[in-house]
This record gives structure tokens, C-alpha cells and sequence, in this order.
């Protein structure tokens, strides 16, 4: 597969950050569909630009009805809020008795189609950029866990078509495997013929280079205590707006601060170790409209949750009202379906420097 | 002829490091993993009444907020346990063996294996066991990660899961140190793997807890511990004991069943290769 | 340019009983040039990786052990500098296509070693193309690493190697594990870069037929060595090496105890020494020819002839794997106690056949019998009690923690038990060389062991039929005559034996038919002479020398003198 017409990992990453944000924090039914139907759209014009996306329609019907029946049921059992009373359980039963309302049935409904809606950003995701590929852009200082990532990608298909024909071995010596008992002459080959090549690997790694070495030893400790004390800030930031709440302010700030600490002191380190990145996906125009529809979106959603939330997330407590549906924000969910437009533009340009 | 010595073995940072640094590694360690178990139990703990608005508006929120804490910690810590000691044997191994975790998580269908059984964590347990603690922790991320990809199920919950299995491993490290040998050995990764079925799934639905249930069978800043763990006790019973008792009961007989080849033959391997696991972090 | 001088090296853990066991290598010394094309040649465990490995370091930093010596690849002392600081001068291509990969993609992975010497991305890309474009393989740039065949693999493994731009190419028998066709698209590939660029190649392997017309010099290692001065190791030009090595292909073999002078490497100088010998070569009229007409099956009904019920029978066989047809009504039968060896390029079916006859795969049309009984209603546990089927990857089925307790296990899974097996433990140990090995962890075993073990567990229920799936990859052939003694052996004891494989001159020793299969179907079937010599493809050295069905083997040439 080529890589004419993608858009840039961190686009989609932009893209599925954004859209999952507002399916957590809104619990508006309108809202949820109209991202949803967002999603589907992108998901569409994906499928348009490489024809082996591949969904199971049926399989995910299913899960969406599984997930919309149990957060319904668990709520209206669970919860007994809400004054549109439905039926009433004796209440001698433990938990579930009490008056069941309308109310828990609205918002476990509405935490259902959040959770659908977060699920089908992922497939859609999953369907646009391939783990591996992703694997390829962490930071510096992620590199060995993201090739740890890689190479358990590359290798997982290798070790099922090893497990096959280890039972056909075994199965050749007569063994059937019908309990548990039968389970060591399958799967201890697997790890052991597994552990061997781990070990081909890491020579063959080796010997192409593999281990340069990271930062000098003075960089080393000032990393170390720089880390140290920013996790030792984090820890205190968040007790003290546990336990405190007249610190409240103070504690977020030290939390806000650490944190960033934390991330600038993981990069900083990342850079020590020397090593240049193959076959960037070059930022195009394209990436940067999607981002910038996405970074658009969650800023109409900040303001609009700090000054008036009302407008945004959706409370069926304490009486199931008809959700409102703000225009500002279903045109903002429009902004959602920018990689469904890219996507077709993007289709057939040629990326720049893929050939020398 | 003579023998020479033996040179210098290849463990990728050149020798054991000082006793500061190392310190400064485990301080670090322990206030990461610290944070985020307290990020993953925010609903026992956070009493302050969150600014504005109703307690279901928020549970939304303190996802968001809580959840990038813990993807921060789990940041530190994979860089922390992958980026010191460059070791290729180490990468390779703990891809091959994520991979094979991958698989069996993946892979009901070639093997007959009775429902409600989660066959990742048997490895989990039996790498932290014999390998230690850093590799243990390291398999069980790595793990939810990878698979997590490959069944197209990244979201919100994947550095949870992560963080929960990484402990699982983190702890039967914990459990190595021990010294047993023979049977009591697995026993105890029995009753462990036992404990491990409930205790994860159990932790795993604190943080979401707030989210799905909201109102009076939920977590309200404000409780009293007691009132709390009672409702939370209430959610874990209706969503996940069945399933966790069902995975609880599938790592024992796993344990049953594989434990003692499974770890004759991981011990063999570090044996036969000179597995060397550059010690990172103090006690580890 | 390359240098070891007294080189003694020993793997860790070799110390049993408080004694160090012989070491690898023995003081080793030998001095190669810049530009040349060494093989290095030997048995099973003599040395070959591990002198290999010495070139880039990997020997002793990745392995420990002892060593003593020196070994400097151009002005680089091995022990001083770490592999990865060896990597851009020596490039290292190993045996297996499969576990050599850290990434998913061509492109990717000839750029990992780039990528760890922070070479920048403008000249990654370019190596990249080059370095493709050097072996040919430029339009696989994008596919992913296991979409591809094991020759594709390994061309890209010497690629990922080679875009380091090393001085030295060091390869690990880089043919072992392919067929054939893949194994000369690789060498010859190897041949052009140390001709066209005049790459240092330093290559282990077995097949020395295939290479050693190429080969500037010939190492050659003994094996173990016993006592303080054992056997030495040869070096020199490859026609002295070969005179001198104990096994070695069958054309040298021939010119040895002929006195053929200088000693042929290949068909065309064999050609030169032809005129000398009685019955000089058949001519295309003189050759016979080969019966192609589908082999009859008898059913003995009222004809006269009492026949014996067949071993094997398959009519009209036909499977298709999803939808790609794998086999195509195939027919066979086979008699008790025939040695039949199946033949065909990669994916022509051999493997889907005899996983038919074992019941793994069972057929869309026609039907399989075996001992007379149709398999269809049988498990494969119950054709397995007649039949023993060795497969492919015979590593993949050990797991437990001795031999013993192997054999026990497929007896177990039988019903039967030690004592009452049908062979005794300690004779069929005995008879695969593998005594006193019953206490051993299997895995511990060196390959051709392995392999043996595997036979072991599998022949211990004595079947009447042996399957064979490619025994012979990446044995020496002196494990190669071993096994084909044990298993000449057997069939003397009326036990029928099927094997798919690609080595012709096996075949040519031991098999009394062969069955060439083409794209599922069968295309020739006759009597193992005939086939062979009238065969461009599957003829044996002599076959191609002589063209006469009566020579194939050194045997038979000297027989006719």
C-alpha cells in the first residue's frame, strides 16, 4: 500500500482527540449522533481512497445494541434518582430495590452512546493509519518501548501461524487437545521457539547497530533528580487538592507545572540518544486543515463549557427534559467531517519525497 | 594454552550504577506508580465538590482530567524502564513475548478454552515472576497496548488497562523475590493469579464507575469512604464479579496446568542466553 | 584486511563435571584478503557460526564465554570495539528468513541500520534505493516483510545489511532454509556483488556444490576438536580444501577417486574429463524416455494377479485453500515398502499431499485410503497410530523437559506405554545416533540432534508408513547419509516411506520412484532413474554430467568401471 493521499498520523491523532473529548464530556443524544454520523462520514470517504478498509457491520450493530442495553439496565436498576418514576422493585432487595425512573434510563442510555460513539472514532482511526505506522512517530524518548510495540506487531502473525503448526505437530503424534491438561504441548513450544528467535532478533539488531548509546552520565543524573522532583511536585499538587480545598488554586498550579516539567524533562532526555527517523510523512496542507478543524472544535467546546455548559452537556437529573441542541455546536461538529474532505482531495497527490 | 578471563558482559549500560541515581530511579518510580494508583481511585478520595454545575456534568471531566494524569505517569514509566539500558536481548524478548500474549489474547478460536477466561495473564505473572519485576510490568502494558491495537479498541480506558496489568507483573516480580520453589510455588502463583482475576477487573471499573452511573447508586463527592465503597461494592457486583470470578478462576487452573513448564522453561532460557536484565531501579 | 590470530574461544555454561569442554575454536589463525569470497565449510557444530560471528563481535560481547586471541576486521580489534561500533564495517545476513525483522516493511527495515547511525533521512532514502536496486528487488520497497518468500526475505536481509556500506558481508548459511530456486537467486546475487563491487563476502554453507566455482578460498573446520591437537583446519584455494575434506559434493567426490585433474567444480569442467570414460555420455536419442502415462491403479479384480492391498492410495484428489486450488485431481498409489520421494517447486502441493494422507487437510473431492481403510472416517489420532508424519519444523513439537519424557508422550497419547512400545527406548535411540541422550532437555540438542529426537518421538509407535516433510534442511551431509541409511533401513524392514523434499541428490540415493507435482497436479510418476535423468530441474550432479539413468550417484559410475 502507498502512502499517496494519507493524511499525517498526528492529523487523525488531532482529529480522534477532539471528537473523543466531546463524546466524553457531552452527553447530549443529539450531539453524540451528530459526531457519530461525523465519524461515519470520514469512515466513507476513507473507504472511498483504499478500498480494503473493512468493517463488520453486523458485529458492530451487535456490540452498539450490547452496550446501550447493559448501561441502560445497570442505571435504571442502580439509580434511583429522578422524579419520572416508571415502576417500583421492592425495596427489601439489596441495591436494585427502590423506584425505578425515567431519568436512569435516559442516562445510562446517554452513557451508552458515548461509549459508542468513543468506539467508533477508534475503528475509524483503525482503519485510516496502521498501528505500525503510528509506532514510527513517538518522541525520542519512547523509542525502545515503541519498537518493543513494533516488533510485537510484526511478530504476532508469525507466532499464529506458529501455534497452527505446532497443533498440527502435535496433533500428528496423536494428541488432542480436549481440556487443560492438553495445554503444555502447545503452548510451551510457542513460548520456547519464540524465546529462541527473540534471541535471533536481538543479534540480528546487533548487528545492524542497534544500542547507541543514550545520554552521557552527568546529563543522566540531572535527569534523574530533575524527574524526581517534578513527580514529587505532582504527588503533593494532587494530595493538596485532595485534602485541602482552601489550597485548591495553588495545588492545580503545582500539578499544571509539574506535570509540564515531567514532559520537558522526558524530551529533553529523548534527545541524547542520536538517531535519525526514516520516511517521515511529510505535514501537508491537508494535515494542517484537519488539525486546525479539530483544534477549532475543542476550543468551541472549552468556552462553551466553561461559560455556559448548560448548552453542552446534557443532565437528565433531576427531570428528563428534551436535550437542547445548540446550533453553534452542531455546526462546530461539522468541523469533524474535515478529514472526509481532505481525504478525497488527497487521493492521487503525490507525497513529497518518497522518491528521491 | 591459557585462558584469558572472560571479557566484559554486554548489558548495554556497562556495569551496575551508583547507589544516587538509582535512589533517585526508584524515588521516581514509586511516586509514578503512587500517582497513579490514586488517579485510578479518585472516586474514594476526591471529596472536593468540583466547580459548577451538577455531579454527572463532571464525571465526564474527572475522566478527562484523571485519565491524562495516569497516561503521564504510564509516559514516565515506560521511558523510564525502556530508555536507560538500550539492551537488544531485552527489547527482543519482551516483543516476542508481547507478541505471543497478543496472540493467545486474540486466539480463542484455535484452542478450545472455556469462556470468560483471559489467557494474557498467566504470562504476565510467570515473566514477573522469573524475570523480575521491571519485565513483568513492562509485558503486562506492552500487552493491552499492542492488542489493543490489533482489535481496534484504543480509547480512554487503554492506559488503565495498561497501568492494571503492568501492576499485575509489577507485583509477581514482587512475588519472585520470595525464593519458593516445588509445589509452594504454584501455589502461591495460583491464589496470586486468583486475587489478580478479581482485583483487576475490580480496578479496572473504579475510574469509569462515575461515568456509567450517576445519581444515588454512584460515587458523590462528599461520601463518607464507607458510604462510597458500599455503592461501589453494589456496581462491581452487577458488572464485572461474574466475569473477574470467572477470569480469577481460569488463572488458577492456567497457573494449574502450564506454571511449572511454562517457568522451567523461562528460567532455562535466561540461563542458556546470558539474559542479562540491567538492573534499573533499586530492588528491582 | 581480516585477521585471526590464535584464536581460542569457548561458549559459557560448557563446564560440566568441573572440566571446560573442548572449546569452539582452537587457536584458529587465518588471514583473508579485502575482495575475497571465502566459504567456510564444515559439519553440524564445528565452528562455522562461531568463527562467523567472531567478524563482527558478537563473539564475544553478545555471548560471553572465553576467548582468547585476536581477531581484527580492517584495523578493528573485535574485542575492543562493541558490535554496534562493528556494524558499518561488517555487514551480517543469518540463517533464518524469519526472525531476522524488527519492522513490518522492506523500506523500513533496510533503513533501521541507517537509523541507528543517525544518518540523515535525505541519505537514508537514497542508500535505500540503491541498495534495492542492487539486488533486484526494487519493486518489493513497500510490501510488508511476511508477505514474502524466504529468497525474497533473505535478499532483503543482505540488503538491510548491506546499506551500511560495509568492507566485509559475513552470511551465515543464508540458503539453508529455501528451496532451490531461492537459494540460487541469493548466491547469485552474492557472486555479482563481490564481482561487480568487489564486496569481502565471508558465507557459510552447506551446499558446497552451489558455490564453491565461486569462492576465491575455502575454509574448511573439522568439528570438535579432540585432544589438544586434533584435526586441523584446511584453508586454501577450494580445489585443494575439497581434495582434502572428508564429504564433500558428488562431481568432486567422483574426480577425487578418479583422479581427475585439476578437480571439476561444475557440470562444464566435469564435461572435460567425459571423453576419458567408458560409455562416455548418453546422447538425447540414446536416453530413455520417461513413461508419463498415469500410473495404473489395480484392483485387482479377477485378473489373475493376486495384488498386495496398496500402503497409500489416492484417487482424484482435489483441495483448494481458499479458493487457490492447491491440488488437482492427483492420483497415487503406493505399494508397502516403495521409497517414494515427491518433488516440485515451492507451493506445487508436496506438503498439502501429505497432509492429506495424514488427515490434517482432508480433500474437497476424491478420497485418500491408507492401509486400505478410508481415511474419511478416521481422526487424525487414529491414521496416526499407522502413520508418522515428521513435518516441516520438527523443533516445533518438543517441549518436554528430557527425550524420555517425549517418546513417553506420543505413547501416552496412543494408550501405550514405555514398556509396552513397540520398539525398545535405548535401540531406536541407538539406531538415530542419539544414545545416552534420553536425560537430555531436547531443546538443548544441535539441529541435526534435533531432528533425530523429533523422528524419535514420532517413529516410536513403529508405523507402518513414514512421511517425510524436507528432512534434510540445513543438514550436513553427513547427517544426510546418516539419515539415509536409517531410513533405507527401515524400509528394508517393509515399512513404506513417502518424502517431500528438494534434495535431488537424496533422491537420487535412496528413493526408488518419484512423483514431480506441478501446480497441484502430477506430472510425471515413474521410477526414480528415469525421472531424475530426463528432469532439467531435479537431475542430480551426475544426472546432468552423464544423462544416463544408470549413473546418478558416485556408486553407480564406479560400478560401471
Amino acid at each position: 500500500m502507498g502512502q499517496t493521499g494519507r493524511l499525517h498520523p498526528g492529523a487523525w491523532l488531532a482529529w480522534a482527540g477532539a471528537a473523543g473529548v466531546a463524546a466524553l464530556l457531552t452527553r447530549n443524544p443529539l450531539y453524540l449522533t451528530l459526531i457519530g454520523l461525523a465519524a461515519g462520514v470520514v469512515w466513507a470517504a476513507q473507504r472511498q481512497a483504499d478500498k480494503t478498509a473493512f468493517l463488520n457491520g453486523r458485529g458492530l450493530a451487535r456490540l452498539v445494541a450490547t452496550v446501550l442495553a447493559f448501561s441502560t439496565a445497570l442505571n435504571m436498576l442502580f439509580s434511583h434518582s429522578g422524579r419520572t418514576v416508571l415502576f417500583y422493585l421492592p425495596s427489601g432487595l439489596p441495591y436494585i430495590g427502590g423506584p425505578v425512573t425515567l431519568e436512569a434510563g435516559v442516562y445510562g442510555l446517554t452513557t451508552g452512546l458515548a461509549i459508542v460513539t468513543l468506539l467508533i472514532i477508534v475503528i475509524v482511526v483503525n482503519a485510516a493509519v496502521e498501528p505500525a505506522e503510528m509506532l514510527r512517530y513517538l518522541p525520542g524518548f519512547l523509542y525502545s518501548a515503541g519498537l518493543v510495540a513494533t516488533i510485537a506487531l510484526t511478530f504476532a502473525p508469525q507466532i499464529r501461524r506458529a501455534l497452527l503448526e505446532i497443533r498440527e505437530a502435535q496433533q500428528v503424534r496423536g494428541h488432542r487437545p480436549r481440556g487443560l491438561r492438553d495445554l503444555p504441548p502447545l503452548v510451551v513450544p510457542l513460548i520456547t521457539t519464540g524465546l529462541e528467535n527473540a534471541i535471533g532478533l536481538a543479534e540480528a539488531m546487533t548487528a545492524r547497530g542497534f544500542g547507541q548509546t543514550a545520554l552521557q552520565p552527568a546529563h543522566a543524573l540531572r535527569l534523574r533528580v530533575g524527574l524526581a522532583l517534578a513527580s514529587l511536585g505532582l504527588f503533593l499538587g494532587l494530595m493538596a487538592y485532595g485534602f485541602r480545598t482552601a489550597l485548591a488554586p495553588f495545588a492545580l498550579g503545582l500539578v499544571s507545572i509539574s506535570g509540564a516539567a515531567l514532559v520537558g524533562l522526558l524530551w529533553w532526555g529523548g534527545q541524547g540518544a542520536r538517531r535519525s527517523r526514516y520516511r517521515q510523512h511529510p505535514w501537508r496542507r491537508a494535515d494542517t486543515f484537519v488539525a486546525g478543524a479539530s483544534a477549532i472544535f475543542l476550543a468551541v467546546l472549552a468556552v462553551l463549557y466553561r461559560l455556559a455548559p448548560a448548552q453542552l452537556v446534557y443532565d437528565p437529573y433531576p427531570r428528563a427534559l428534551l436535550p437542547p441542541f445548540a446550533p453553534l455546536v452542531g455546526s462546530a461538529i461539522v468541523l469533524l467531517t474535515a478529514p472526509a474532505v481532505k481525504a478525497k482531495k488527497g487521493k492521487g497527490a503525490e507525497t513529497v519525497g518518497d522518491k528521491p | 594454552m591459557s585462558w584469558r578471563p572472560s571479557k566484559r558482559r554486554t548489558t548495554g549500560d556497562g556495569g551496575r550504577t551508583a547507589f544516587i541515581p538509582r535512589l533517585l530511579s526508584a524515588i521516581t518510580f514509586a511516586l509514578t506508580n503512587l500517582i497513579g494508583l490514586v488517579a485510578y481511585l479518585y472516586p474514594f478520595w476526591l471529596p472536593v465538590r468540583l466547580a459548577g454545575g451538577e455531579t454527572s456534568g463532571h464525571a465526564g471531566d474527572a475522566l478527562l482530567v484523571f485519565g491524562l494524569l495516569v497516561s503521564l505517569c504510564l509516559l514516565v514509566l515506560l521511558a523510564e524502564m525502556t530508555g536507560g539500558a538500550v539492551n537488544a536481548k531485552v527489547i527482543a524478548v519482551l516483543g516476542v513475548l508481547t507478541a505471543v500474549n497478543t496472540v493467545a489474547r486474540l486466539a480463542d478460536n484455535i484452542v478450545q478454552l472455556p469462556g470468560g477466561f483471559s489467557p494474557i495473564f498467566l504470562l504476565i505473572i510467570l515473566v514477573g515472576y522469573a524475570y523480575g519485576a521491571r519485565l513483568g510490568f513492562l509485558l503486562g502494558a506492552f500487552t493491552m497496548m499492542v492488542s489493543a491495537f490489533l482489535l481496534a479498541g484504543v480509547g480512554p480506558w487503554l492506559p488503565y488497562q495498561m497501568f492494571a496489568a503492568g501492576w499485575v507483573g509489577l507485583t509477581a516480580g514482587g512475588l519472585g523475590r520470595l525464593g519458593l520453589r516445588g509445589r509452594a510455588e504454584i501455589v502461591a502463583l495460583a491464589v496470586f493469579g486468583l486475587i489478580w482475576g478479581f482485583l483487576y477487573g475490580a480496578i479496572t471499573n473504579v475510574y469509569f464507575w462515575p461515568f456509567v452511573i450517576a445519581e444515588g447508586g454512584s460515587w458523590e463527592p462528599g461520601l463518607g469512604l464507607g458510604e462510597t465503597l458500599r455503592r461501589y461494592a453494589g456496581f462491581y457486583l452487577a458488572t464485572s464479579l461474574w466475569w473477574d470470578a470467572m477470569a480469577a478462576v481460569g488463572n488458577v487452573a492456567l497457573v494449574i496446568a502450564l506454571g511449572r513448564p511454562l517457568l522451567s522453561a523461562l528460567r532455562r532460557f535466561r540461563r542458556r542466553f546470558q539474559f542479562e536484565i540491567a538492573p534499573e531501579l533499586v530492588g528491582v | 584486511m581480516i585477521h585471526f590470530e590464535h584464536v581460542t574461544y569457548g561458549y559459557p555454561d560448557t563446564e560440566r563435571d568441573g572440566a571446560h569442554a573442548p572449546p569452539t575454536l582452537a587457536d584458529l589463525s587465518l588471514h583473508i584478503s579485502e575482495g575475497e569470497l571465502v566459504v567456510v565449510a564444515g559439519p553440524s557444530g564445528s565452528g562455522k557460526s562461531t568463527l562467523l560471528r567472531c567478524l563482527n563481535g558478537l563473539v564475544p560481547h553478545f555471548y560471553g564465554g572465553r576467548f582468547a586471541g585476536h581477531v581484527r576486521v580492517a584495523g578493528l580489534d573485535t574485542c575492543v570495539h562493541e558490535p554496534r561500533d562493528l556494524a558499518a564495517t561488517v555487514g551480517f545476513v543469518f540463517q533464518d528468513p524469519e526472525s531476522q525483522f524488527v519492522t513490518g516493511r522492506v523500506a523500513d527495515e533496510i533503513a533501521f541500520g541507517l537509523e541507528n547511525f543517525n544518518v540523515p533521512p535525505t541519505t537514508i532514502r537514497l542508500r535505500v534505493e540503491e541498495v534495492l536496486d542492487q539486488l533486484g528487488i526494487a519493486a518489493l520497497r513497500d510490501r510488508p516483510v511476511h508477505t514474502l518468500s524466504g529468497g525474497e526475505k533473505q535478499r532483503v536481509a543482505i540488503a538491510a545489511a548491506l546499506a551500511l556500506r560495509p568492507r566485509v558481508l559475513v552470511l551465515d548459511e543464508p540458503t539453508s532454509q529455501l528451496d532451490p530456486e531461492a537459494a540460487e537467486e541469493v548466491l547469485t546475487a552474492l557472486q555479482r556483488l563481490n564481482a561487480d563491487l568487489g564486496l569481502t563476502i565471508v558465507l557459510a554453507e552447506h551446499r558446497l556444490e552451489r558455490v564453491a566455482q565461486f569462492a576465491d578460498r575455502m575454509v574448511y573446520l573439522p568439528g570438535p576438536v579432540v585432544g589438544a591437537h586434533g584435526h586441523a583446519p584446511l584453508l586454501g584455494p577450494p580445489r585443494q580444501v575439497l581434495r582434502h575434506a572428508p564429504l564433500v559434493p558428488p562431481l568432486v567426490e567422483l574426480g577425487r577417486r578418479l583422479g581427475w585433474e585439476p578437480l571439476p567444480l561444475t557440470i562444464k569442467e566435469g564435461r572435460a574429463f567425459l571423453s576419458g570414460l567408458p560409455g562416455g555420455r548418453r546422447t538425447e536419442d540414446g536416453g530413455q524416455k520417461i513413461d508419463l502415462s498415469p500410473p495404473l491403479i489395480r484392483e485387482g479384480k479377477g485378473e489373475g494377479c493376486v495384488q498386495r492391498p496398496f500402503a497409500i492410495e489416492l484417487e482424484g484428489v482435489s483441495f483448494a485453500y481458499n479458493g487457490h486450488p492447491a491440488l488437482r485431481d492427483v492420483s497415487l498409489a503406493v505399494q508397502p515398502g516403495e521409497f517414494v520421494a515427491i518433488m516440485g517447486r515451492n507451493g506445487s502441493g508436496k506438503t498439502t499431499l501429505l497432509k492429506h494422507i495424514i488427515g490434517l487437510l482432508r480433500p474437497d473431492r476424491g478420497r485418500v485410503r491408507v492401509m486400505g481403510q478410508d481415511t474419511q472416517a478416521l481422526s487424525v489420532a487414529d491414521i496416526a497410530r499407522q502413520v508418522g508424519y515428521v513435518p516441516q519444523n520438527p523443533g516445533l513439537l518438543l517441549f518436554a523437559d528430557s527425550l524420555r519424557d517425549e517418546l513417553r508422550f506420543t505413547l501416552a497419547n496412543h494408550g501405550l506405554s514405555l514398556a509396552t512400545a513397540p520398539i525398545g527406548l535405548e535401540a531406536l535411540l541407538a539406531r538415530l545416533g542419539l544414545a545416552g541422550l534420553a536425560d537430555t532437555y531436547p531443546r538443548d540438542l544441535s539441529v541435526g540432534q534435533r531432528q533425530r529426537a523429533a523422528l524419535a518421538a514420532i517413529l516410536i509407535t513403529r508405523p507402518a508408513v513414514i512421511l517425510l516433510d524436507e528432512p534434510t534442511r540445513g543438514l550436513d551431509y553427513a547427517a544426510k547419509a546418516e539419515l539415509v541409511a536409517l531410513l533405507k533401513g527401515w524400509q528394508a524392514e517393509g515399512c513404506t516411506i513417502l518424502m517431500a523434499t528438494h534434495d535431488v541428490e537424496l533422491v537420487a540415493r535412496a528413493a526408488d520412484r518419484v512423483v514431480l507435482l506441478s501446480a497441484g497436479q502430477v506430472v510425471a510418476d515413474g521410477p526414480a532413474r528415469t525421472v531424475l535423468t530426463d528432469s532439467l530441474s531435479f537431475a542430480p550432479q551426475l544426472g546432468k554430467l552423464f544423462g544416463d539413468p544408470a549413473r546418478l550417484t558416485v556408486e553407480d559410475v564406479l560400478a560401471t568401471l
